[in-house]
């Protein structure tokens, strides 16, 4: 019954793979960017197979947290009615959650430091969601947007080779690490 | 029937879990029981940031300290004690390792001990005769004790005696895994925001991250003014705590150790009075004004500030001071009561001082004037009753040795501490200590940045090396005569200030040969 009910309401997995590879370049990509930021901090005092531990450990947390903002996504998807996210979820997703990861990026890099945050973090929150509901159920319309959004997502999958085995590798190198 | 507070509910909860650690732990050993303990039993209690010119035992204007003068008429008190470093990093670790920094190379913000060395730690060399226990609120102290942790018995984890939590962070608690040093720096310091030590320093996880910026809603709370804290409840980077209770349930583990297991070697480092410095209500104006000196500002003070801006500070810094004695004065008497202290040596130090003077504040400075080094240092032996005061330099590299002699333990030969004077060491008033900064260099190569300093004789050295605004320069006090350090007397006692210098590159290249 659930199952049936389930695969009524969430996208197939040949949907589901463009729009994670979405989510995988992002998550990943931030993570990378700010690890190279930090290396010049960790430089000074931690030595090779030390830094590479924290890179594994990245790698990790970011399947984790890339995960978690699938299932978000699927959950979203098994709520809401089929025609309003299942039928063009690789779409609609996409735009979904370039907006949200988009944003918080550039909030990232623009906010640091939140000393107003009733002016900062909650109007932010707030004007990601509608912007990124907005996207994903008006722009989707656009049969360009549509082919364009498509295009990416599935350009993006190149990242799932590269990065999937470089955490496996990482689930390896920690789960040594902790038992040794 | 007699109701329950919840205070006492959690102080039971923590008690019976604690007790369940313990037991859990205890079969893994051999330890000697309380009745036929032939070793002495070591508590180390270590306030953060107490600089010892703010200590009315160390004849400070302000009576911050009536309850350490309460011990001290028991205890060995150090007059001229000094920190390996200026901040937490080197001064704990100096500690723990009986080196200076230049040796074990725990420089930097955050830094670890180098590997080849961190086996010869405290714990390691005290030995499995003694039940191990430490605990470290301030986070950077806790890496030494992560790195350490084959060496303890009983990790006892950074959170254990918080008051409420200030980020979310599920990862601070996971201590004694055997990667934790490598967990603290990938959750703590990176993936989920950076540790304040540095702004621009952006969380690795971009969702959970930016979820972790919601901790500033609960920081509102308490860090708003309320009755019993007029600004706000005091917290490390990562948790709130209340000094009102967390002593007395330090005191509490301490005598649960105690009595389960003899001997002892517990180090408990708090985290206050570093800070945000956030006294309760009645240490609020509790002290006199007193004017602050206006010292001329130095070229690499990291601010500009002048005494009227950190004269409320500095008066901030002694309430708090206040407020932590009182809660030391109760887990004395905790200690005291329970006999604890009947067959342990207690010892009161810090890893470093705070400074207000030359435009400069806290210890985030690359200056070493005295009260940011000068920490206090009392030892109160098993039972004693009588006071000593020692006036010959010490410094925080000979408490390992100290300690390694009195529990009968050989003592390393890489170790440049020596014997404290009154426990087995002679007072040496011609003796150098050293103490040092250079948290911007690499711990893997030769000092290119650093501030040194030398106190012998009574003169004291500092010498600026490599700073591009103050290339190469020597300053010289007389502490004897000049205890403010207004005075430099480079110019006048060139011979003295170059045979000091000399003495002190000599100890600096012997190190830097050692890489």
């Amino acid at each position: 019954m659930l199952t049936r009910i389930l695969s009524r309401r969430l996208p197939g997995f040949h949907d589901i793979l463009p729009v994670y590879a979405v989510v995988v370049f992002m998550v990943y990509g931030w993570t990378l960017f700010t690890y190279f930021r930090y290396l010049h901090y960790w430089i000074d005092f931690l030595n090779v197979s030390e830094i590479f531990a924290i890179f594994c450990y990245s790698m990790l947390a970011d399947l984790a947290e890339s995960l978690f903002i699938l299932f978000v996504l699927l959950g979203i998807c098994a709520i809401l009615p089929p025609q309003f996210l299942k039928d063009r979820f690789v779409v609609r997703g996409t735009l979904a959650v370039i907006c949200v990861l988009g944003s918080i990026l550039v909030f990232l890099n623009d906010f640091p430091d939140l000393n107003d945050y009733l002016l900062t973090l909650l109007p932010w929150t707030a004007a990601t969601i509608f912007v990124a509901a907005l996207a994903a159920f008006v722009s989707a319309r656009s049969g360009f947007v549509a082919r364009a959004v498509m295009w990416l997502s599935d350009s993006m999958i190149i990242f799932l080779y590269i990065f999937m085995p470089v955490t496996a590798l990482s689930f390896v190198v920690v789960l040594f690490r902790n038992l040794a | 029937m007699t109701g329950i507070s919840r205070r006492d509910f959690l102080k039971l909860t923590a008690a019976a879990a604690a007790s369940l650690g313990l037991a859990r732990s205890g079969p893994a050993y051999k330890f000697l029981s309380s009745a036929d303990g032939a070793r002495p039993g070591f508590i180390i209690l270590l306030f953060d940031a107490m600089s010892a010119r703010h200590m009315s035992l160390y004849g400070y204007s302000r009576e911050t300290t009536p309850n350490l003068e309460r011990f001290a008429r028991r205890a060995t008190v150090y007059h001229s004690h000094y920190a390996g470093g200026s901040f937490t990093t080197p001064g704990t670790s100096s500690i723990l390792m009986g080196m200076y920094p230049w040796t074990h190379r725990a420089i930097n913000n955050g830094g670890l001990i180098k590997r080849s060395l961190a086996e010869q730690n405290i714990f390691s060399l005290m030995g499995k005769e003694y039940y191990r226990a430490a605990f470290a609120e301030n986070l950077w102290a806790d890496l030494f004790l992560r790195q350490f942790r084959s060496a303890l018995e009983d990790h006892i984890s950074p959170t254990t005696f918080k008051y409420l939590n200030k980020t979310i962070n599920p990862f601070l608690g996971l201590a004694d895994l055997p990667d934790s040093d490598m967990i603290y720096y990938s959750f703590n310091q990176f993936l989920l925001t950076g540790d304040g030590s540095d702004p621009e320093r952006w969380p690795g996880l971009p969702l959970f991250g930016y979820l972790d910026y919601f901790r500033v809603f609960g920081e509102q709370n308490l860090d708003a003014p309320s009755q019993e804290y007029p600004f706000g409840v005091p917290y490390n980077n990562f948790y709130y705590f209340k000094i009102p209770q967390t002593l007395p349930d330090v005191a509490a583990r301490i005598q649960q150790l105690a009595g389960r297991f003899s001997p002892i070697f517990g180090y408990f480092h708090l985290w206050s009075p570093h800070e945000p410095f956030r006294p309760r209500a009645e240490f609020v104006d509790s002290l006199p004004d007193i004017p602050i000196l206006d010292k001329p500002h130095h070229p690499l003070a990291s601010n500009q500030l002048s005494p009227a801006e950190y004269a409320p500070m500095v008066k901030l810094y002694d309430e708090y001071i206040a407020d932590v004695d009182d809660g030391f004065g109760k887990l004395l008497d905790q200690l005291t009561a329970a006999g604890v202290l009947d067959n342990n040596y207690l010892v009161v130090t810090s890893d470093h001082g705070q400074l207000f003077e030359r435009g400069d504040i806290f210890h985030s400075t690359p200056l070493l004037f005295d009260s940011v080094i000068h920490v206090p240092l009392l030892i109160s032996a098993p039972g004693s009753k009588t006071h000593r005061d020692i006036y010959a330099p010490t410094s925080a590299i000979d408490i390992l040795p100290t300690f390694l002699s009195l529990a009968n333990k050989e003592i390393p030969a890489r170790g440049e501490g020596r014997l404290l004077p009154g426990f087995g060491g002679q007072e040496d008033l011609t003796r150098s200590v050293f103490s040092m900064d250079a948290k911007y260099d690499s711990a893997f190569a030769p000092f290119q940045q650093a501030t040194l300093s030398m106190v012998k004789g009574g003169m004291k050295l500092i010498y600026y090396l490599g700073y591009a605004a103050y290339p190469d320069q020597v300053e010289l006090y007389n502490l004897r005569e000049d205890i403010e350090e207004l005075e430099n007397l480079r110019d006048q006692l060139p011979g003295l200030a170059a045979a000091m210098k000399e003495e002190l590159l000599t100890n600096l290249t012997a190190a830097n040969n050692l890489l």
